[in-house]
Formats: structure tokens, sequence, C-alpha cells
């Protein structure tokens, strides 16, 4: 911890008074700021900065001892104050404050300067290279000033462009708004860009450390697509996660010329990425769910899954056909009744006969209910920061849809916690860390996967949308 | 061990430190990561630790966690756990 250095600070602080390089000086805090000048103006000199050594020793003495009130003097460097890097200005390294310290508790009543402790801190420490974003640039030659003349161990600044993001803000008081403000559940929200936020929501931290090797570093600000990190994480998902059937937004299928009490246990491959993959059982039986999106009773031209008199196959296991259409009072389809072809077990018809679309489905007397957590990007715009004080008009109020009615393969019980698995066809996914349970299963969507649908509907617009 | 050296020269600050090894400047490397302890890390800050802490890994050096507190603030324990967890898992 810094504190542990105040004492050596200070006595690094007397020995450039006594080379006299430093002064107390008791301009105001208005004072001060217009003795400073600006970018195109040079400053002009205090008038405490001819004080003696001996004076200054004194007043900073008491100054430690406590005898002034806040704000009443500061010590300051002496360097030069028609510089033209307004750091080199004569630098505050020592202002009067009354406070308690959580460590070093009442002994001090004077506290360094960020430009005064950070130098000493990196040399005592050893530091060798000392790296840091670029707006500490023009801090530099304050930083190198500092060591030169105290004659210490000289760390090497380096400065990097720090990391933007497009579609989020990384200002840790945007952050603490959208915190403070509900606009998320917490800092480990899984859509918030903090680490903590990103671990929750799936992403595991040699992710984190190949996007950042991806990134790079460089000395020229740019802002990275988002895209780029939601990349890394596909790619490894992609490799390393085992696929399970869920139906997030579930529709009832009743195969008709099934045996009402008929159960079957049909084989899955859990990685067909993977050529040494193990491979699981799914119970089929005569009620089903598949995805409401999956069914169109008037379907467009491009639309190939079920639909009235049309013939798809079900993932691991038969070709259904759709026969009958069931509706509520108002309307609303609440089941598909189909038939299966016995002989297309496994997913093949033995004549050879085609279908367009193989769709995930979960057996109803199976299944077990999850919640999932479907989230999306934070802000709806891509540069957050140029939207200044208006970024919070841009939050996307569909980053976060909750969906309790959801269903998955029994499977999912043997998950580990910390499993990333791919919900076929709808993105991948993990247990959520804080409220998942095995008997209330909650998960969140880590990233969706490329969606070539979606492409077809916003080409074509919303017509196709029934 | 050329696949090392290549893989340590991919950005110009490590470029900068094999240079200051090659010139005997200096030894072993130390860097720091110093972080205020009044908020969360983000991905932002995922990115200088992964410089600081994957340069001391590559040079066999070692990296400094830092909590800067030079400021007479209440700490807020909350947020130093939080960032112990997310350097120490990070890395």
């Amino acid at each position: 911890m810094p504190s542990n250095y105040f004492d050596k600070m200070y006595d690094y602080a007397v020995q450039l008074i006594n080379a006299g390089l430093a002064y107390v000086c008791d301009l105001s805090a208005d004072e001060t700021r217009e003795y400073r000048g600006t970018l195109t103006a040079p400053g002009t000199e205090s008038p405490y900065r001819k004080r003696t050594i001996e004076e200054n020793l004194d007043l900073f003495l008491r100054m430690k001892n406590g005898e002034f009130g806040d704000g009443s003097k500061v010590l300051r460097a002496k360097i030069d104050m028609t510089s033209s890097n307004i750091n080199l200005r004569d630098p505050v390294m020592y202002r009067i404050m009354h406070a308690d310290h959580p460590h070093t508790g009442n002994k001090w009543c004077i506290y360094p300067t960020y430009d005064w402790a950070h130098g000493i801190e990196d040399s005592i420490e050893k530091i060798t290279h000392s790296i840091c974003t670029l707006e500490f640039e023009d801090h530099r030659p304050l930083y190198d000033w500092f060591l030169e003349q105290l004659k210490i161990h000289h760390p090497r600044q380096i400065e990097f462009a720090r990391l933007n993001l497009t579609f989020t803000v990384l200002s840790k008081r945007k952050l603490l708004q959208l915190v403070e403000e509900k606009y998320v559940s917490g800092w480990d929200d899984p859509r918030m860009p903090t680490i903590s936020g990103l671990r929750r929501r799936g992403y595991k931290p040699e992710i984190i450390r190949n996007f950042c090797e991806k990134i790079g570093v460089s000395k020229a600000n740019s802002t990275v697509d988002f895209a780029l990190l939601e990349h890394c994480i596909r790619e490894d998902l992609n490799v390393t996660s085992n696929r399970y059937m869920g139906v997030l937004r579930p529709l009832k299928v009743v195969i008709e010329n099934y045996p009402d009490e008929k159960e079957e246990e049909l084989t899955a491959v859990n990685n067909p990425a993977d050529p040494n993959s193990s491979s699981r059982v799914v119970p089929f039986s005569k009620v089903l769910y598949i995805e409401q999106d999956d069914f169109m009773e008037n379907p467009p031209k491009d639309f190939y899954r079920l639909a009235p008199g049309r013939e798809v196959r079900l993932r691991y296991a038969y070709f259904i056909k759709c026969i009958n259409v069931i509706k509520d009072s108002n309307n609303n389809i609440i089941e598909v009744h189909c038939t299966y072809d016995p002989e297309t077990k496994g997913g093949n018809a033995p004549d050879g006969r085609k279908v367009k679309a193989t769709m995930h489905w979960v057996s109803a007397k199976h299944a077990k209910k999850i919640e999932v957590r479907l989230y999306d990007r934070l802000f709806t715009s891509e540069f957050v920061e140029n939207e200044k004080d208006n970024w919070k008009s841009c939050i996307n109020p569909k980053s976060c849809e909750v969906l309790k009615e959801s269903f998955c393969e029994p499977y999912i019980a043997n998950l580990k916690l910390d499993e990333r698995f791919q919900f076929e066809r709808l993105g991948y996914f993990c247990a959520d860390s804080k409220d998942h349970t095995i008997e209330n299963p909650v998960f969140n969507r880590i990233v969706q996967l490329k969606d070539a649908w979606e492409k077809i509907k916003k080409k074509m617009g919303n017509s196709i949308i029934n | 061990m050329n696949e090392n050296i290549e893989s340590i020269r991919v950005n110009f600050i490590k470029n900068i430190i094999t240079e200051d090894i090659e010139n005997k400047k200096i030894e072993k490397v130390i860097t720091r990561f110093p972080p205020e302890p009044n908020g969360y890390l983000h991905i932002g800050h995922a990115k200088s630790i992964c410089l600081n802490f994957g340069i001391a890994k590559d040079f066999g050096g070692i990296c400094n966690l830092r909590f800067d507190d030079t400021n007479p603030v209440k700490e807020d324990m909350e947020y130093i756990s939080s960032i112990k967890e997310d350097a120490v898992k990070l890395f």
C-alpha cells in the first residue's frame, strides 16, 4: 500500500526543499489556478516562490504538525511557470487535509498528490517499466523531473492507448451510475463490461486474455468493435462446448400415431465439432415441445420449418409432418398435431426423401423447466461516448429478456456448474453463478449464434412475420 | 525457444523491454498494476492487467498489484476484494 511510503515521501519532499526545488505556497486554490496561466498564456510566479529554504522547512514541518487549516497552504515543486507543459508550472506536491486515513489513521494531515506520489511509489518498488494510459503522456516530464531531482531509481514510463469498445461505456463514473440508478442489477450484472460481469456472463479468463492479445497494444486511440469480443468467445465455445436441446418459447406438439405410453431413448452426440465427442441419451415420447418460431400456419416462401402439411426432421429423432393445428377461443395456436414416420429413426428416410429443416425439441414428459435470461448489448448506440450527456437515452431497453417458462432436456441436471454449453440453434449458455440452483435452474445466454434467418427477416422487412 | 522470442515481440512495449534487457539496462522486469479501489475492474483494466502481468510472466519478472490509497478516503472493502478476485482470476 502506498500509504506505507508516506514517511519516505515526506523525507523526499524535505530533500527537494533543501535543494531549493520546492516551496510552501499560501495562494488560494482560485489564485493558484489564475497564476497557472493557460495553454496559450504562460503562468505567473507565486509571490511565495522566493521563500528561503529555512522558511520553507519550517512551514512544511508545521503543515505536517497540523498547525494550518485545510487548503490554507500547499507544498509546490519549483520548476518553470512558463513551461509549455502546464504540468511543470510548479505543480502541487502536498495539500493539507485534516482527515483520517484508513491505514495511517490521524498520523498525517498532509497528503501527497498523484504526480508526486506515483513516481516515488514506482521507484521504491523498483519498478522497471511503469506502463500507463496515454493521458499520462503529458505528465511524464514531471514524473521524470521528480525522480531525476531526487536521484533515486528511475523507472521508464511508457504510455499506451486505453481500450474503447463500441456499444458500451468504460468510464467508472458512468458504470457507477448504471449500478446506482438500477439500470443493471449490480456491478456483476452479466451485461456489464466489468470483469465480474463478463465472468458471470460466461466469459472465461482465457477468452479475455485472448481478446486482449488480439486487440494488441498501440499508441493510437481507437475503438474496438464489441463484436470482436463476441467473436473470441464464440470461436472458443464452438470447439469446447457440448450441445443440448432446450426450447425457449414452447409450443406443444402431439404425435398422433405415436403410442400413448411409449418412451424411447435416442442417442445424441454432445459436440459435433469434436470428432472424439461423447454422446448422451435423449428421451422421446408422444408429446413434445418445439420452438414457437419454428412453426407458421401460413408460411412465406423462405420459411422451411414446420407448417401444415409439411415434413421436417426432429434432431436425433424422426421426421414429423403437421396434420392439424389446435387453437384456443382467441385464435392462438396452442397445439400442433403431427404424425411421425417410424422408418426415419435417427433422422434419415430409407426411401431417400429429404426435408429442408432440422429442429430442436424436448419431450414434454421429461423436460425440465428452466429460467433463461437472454442478454443483448446494453446500449443501442455504437459510440456511446459521442452521445455526451444523452448517453443514458441510448440504453437498450431490451438488453435483458427473462423467460421463465422454458424447457430443456433432462440431461441438463448433470451439468457442471461452470459448464458453458450450446442450446442447439439458440446460442451459448451457462448457469447464472448467483441465482442458479439444481431445483430452479437459471441460464444466461452468453452469446448468440449467427442467425441466417434473422438476416433474411431483416432484408425482407416485417411483412413476413405473420 | 525461438518461438518464445517471437511471441514476446508482439507489441511495441515488449519491444522496448526486450531492448532494455539486451542493452543490460535492466535485469529483472518489474511492472505494476495500480487500480484505485473506487469501483469494479472492467475490460479496459483487463487490457492493462494482461499487459502488465503478461509482460512480467513473459520476461520472468514480477508485477505488483498496488492499491492507490494516497487519499484519506474511506476504503470500500467490496471494491478491494472484487479487484483482488478479478485480477487473480484473470491471471
